[in-house]
């Protein structure tokens, strides 16, 4: 299957095209805490070993690969697939502090943000 | 704003594809007021009843040579979340998936995933060994596996005189 022999990184599509697999968009929860953006997403049959998260610039990537099942399914309503989704940071986040969990399938990362828009509480002295 | 979302109308996502086809089926049998009903009739009950804030999830079922696999995406289920059954209907499979109590979740951008509990059960041909069923959680995805019996107890060959 992997014809393209190449030394140079593979584009994250061309990736996705070698594997010749079916890739869907991951159900994700974004919300919004006082130091951080929380981001959810369910990935049914990913394991850490199958688990890309990428934040490079203001992009971040989600990749994650399943192994499938050998047999064909005789009743099917869903098939193992690959994940693939990726979203945009703004500015007030602090990508360097970004920290990602995989457990059960749900993957979590935590973006802190930038601590100049966190809410921090001025000191008022009494004279 | 924090996190934007780049390419989620690129690909599909889990059960698009058989709403869309549910609605390319709507369009072309616009007037057929039979076929309408009949396909409120089929949507799933959980999203015809009571809403998207439920669910059931999504199961397959795999038949090897001497074993038949059900499998069920259960995003965020560990084992102690889950409850099997084995019941004259089949499997049945109960859980619960919770939200994550660590965080006070206020301020939402995006709300997509399901929670709650559920109870689905996928019904078992004959000729399994369900007291040697065995079931594991991994991933998210819940495997149980039913070896197969050669013949039924009480099966018997009636012989056919020449």
């Amino acid at each position: 299957m992997a014809t393209l022999a190449t030394t140079t990184p593979a584009s994250t599509q061309r990736d996705m095209a070698e594997r010749a697999t079916r890739t869907i968009t991951p159900r994700v929860d974004i919300y919004e805490n006082d130091k951080a953006y929380v981001l959810l997403a369910d990935m049914p049959g990913v394991g850490s070993d199958g688990l890309d998260v990428v934040a490079e610039g203001d992009e971040l990537v989600i990749r994650g690969r399943v192994n499938h099942p050998t047999t064909p399914p005789d009743y099917q309503e869903f098939e193992l697939a690959d994940y693939y989704r990726s979203f945009t940071l703004t500015e007030d986040l602090d990508t360097a502090g970004i920290a990602a969990r995989l457990r059960d399938g749900v993957l979590r990362v935590e973006i802190p943000k930038s601590p100049r828009i966190q809410p921090k509480k001025i000191p008022v002295h009494a004279e | 704003m924090g996190i934007i979302d780049k390419v989620s109308a690129l690909l599909p996502r889990r059960g698009e594809r058989q709403e869309s086809r549910a609605r390319a089926e709507g369009l072309v049998f616009r007037d057929d007021f039979d076929r309408r009903l009949q396909r409120w009739l089929d949507e799933p009950w959980e999203r015809a009843v009571i809403g998207t804030s439920r669910w059931l999830p999504s199961a397959d079922v795999h038949e090897t040579d001497d074993e038949l696999i059900v499998t069920a995406e259960v995003p965020g289920l560990d084992r102690e979340d889950l409850d099997l059954m084995l019941t004259p209907e089949g499997l049945t499979i109960r859980g619960e998936k919770r939200e994550e109590s660590e965080d006070k979740r206020k301020d939402f951008y995006v709300s997509e995933c399901r929670y709650g509990s559920f109870v689905r059960t996928v019904p078992l041909p004959p000729g399994l060994d369900v007291d040697r069923a065995n079931a594991r959680v991994k991933n998210g995805v819940l495997t149980v596996k039913f070896p197969k019996v050669d013949a039924r107890p009480g099966t018997r060959r009636v012989p056919i005189k020449t």
